[in-house]
């Protein structure tokens, strides 16, 4: 249950809260209506003749002007600029954001803004603030194309000035040398660790790309007319493709020249080529899966019984 | 002359009349300054009222 004491003093704070911004606004329009009273009462004064009344209230009024001024200059209005003004002396909403993030060109345009809208100089300093406020030259040659390329120059300027006749010019080149020390991260490459390359590698150019266009195929390499009939008849295609698919791999000097190595390995004697192998040679649990045929015995020494007739191009 | 008399009366009276007005005008806004805390201006105008009044009642006696 409420009760009834605080809420009676709650109603009545909220009532005067209410009415207190109503008084302040009823007490402007009042004034206006009293000063309006005063200056009919001095007409009135002035057309019966008591000019000296009149004046007795026109001092007032004027009184009561003079502290009105006196307020304003104690609390100085500030007049803003209308942001169409600005837009209308060529300055654009990027403009503003660019100038907000702090872009000396945007603030630049905003003071050249400004001053076309007839902002002086210290209107301009009271509306940007210090940081922003710009002189008018410095603000035109902010918008420049390359702002930053004339700051830069100026700091140029100011940091180095140029040299006169007679002074020492000191350059520290960016290169490190080459005694560097040892808190000097050195990197080396892991085929150099690995011994696949050379140092001389490593200190030869940097390696360019070739032209893709310029990629050489062994496919296509040295192919002449004549060479693509060759190709043709060779292997069925215009292209170097004779070589495809070959395994390299080393080849024997002579076959004799191995056989003879073999030989001195394994200690065993060479078998003479007159003598021609006999069924007693061959072991007796593939005596079977052999023909002789003593005719061709010096051809052909041992073919397969299956396939005796048949030659290698037939198979196929 | 009795014409002239009576057209004089009219006149005192209407621009006693109009002295009136604007004596309430002046009370009102002293109220006005007043109420609105300029008690300063406020004095003034009663002064002002002060020294019209002195003035009627010179005239009428």
């Amino acid at each position: 249950m409420i009760k009834k004491a605080v809420f009676e003093e709650e109603l009545v704070q909220g009532m005067q809260r209410e009415l207190q911004p109503y008084e302040k606004k009823q007490g402007m329009n009042n004034l206006v209506r009293a000063v309006e009273y005063l200056q009919a009462a001095a007409e009135i004064f002035e057309e019966s003749g008591l000019s000296a009344k009149s004046d007795q209230v026109l001092r007032i009024l004027l009184k009561i002007a003079s502290d009105e001024n006196d307020v304003k200059k104690t609390r100085p209005v500030q007049k803003l600029p209308s942001i169409n003004k600005l837009f209308e002396h060529g300055l654009s909403p990027k403009d503003l954001e660019k100038a907000h993030s702090g872009d000396p060109r945007a603030i630049g345009k905003v003071n050249l803004a400004l001053h076309k809208a007839g902002y002086s100089d210290e209107e301009r300093l009271a509306f940007l603030g210090e940081k922003n406020f710009l002189p008018l030259q410095t603000a035109e040659r902010w918008t420049k194309e390359n702002p930053i390329g004339t700051f830069q120059d100026w700091m140029t300027q100011v940091l180095h000035p140029s040299p006169e006749p007679g002074d020492v010019i000191e350059m520290t080149s960016m290169v490190p040398k080459e005694g560097s020390s040892a808190e000097d991260a050195v990197f080396k490459s892991l085929a150099q660790e690995l011994g696949l390359s050379d140092d001389n590698d490593a200190q030869q150019k940097p390696h360019k790309p070739k032209n893709p266009t310029n990629v050489s195929d062994r496919h296509t390499k040295g192919l002449t007319s004549e060479k693509m009939v060759e190709n043709m008849k060779g292997h069925g295609s215009w292209f170097n493709a004779a070589d495809d698919n070959n395994v390299d791999f080393a080849q024997p000097e002579t076959f004799e020249e191995d056989y003879q190595k073999w030989l001195e390995m394994t200690g065993k004697k060479p078998k003479s080529k007159s003598k021609s192998i006999t069924r007693e040679d061959i072991d007796p649990d593939l005596g079977d899966l052999v023909v002789f045929d003593e005719e061709k015995a010096d051809d052909l020494e041992m073919m397969p019984k299956d396939r005796s007739d048949k030659t290698f191009e037939d198979s196929d | 002359m009795e014409k002239q008399l009576v057209s004089n009366q009219v006149e005192q009276k209407h621009g006693l009349k109009r002295l009136a007005q604007a004596a309430d005008y002046l009370n009102a806004a002293a109220e006005i300054f007043e109420q609105a805390g300029m008690a300063e201006h406020a004095d003034e105008i009663t002064e002002v009222l002060h020294g019209l009044a002195k003035d009627l009642s010179g005239k009428t006696s």
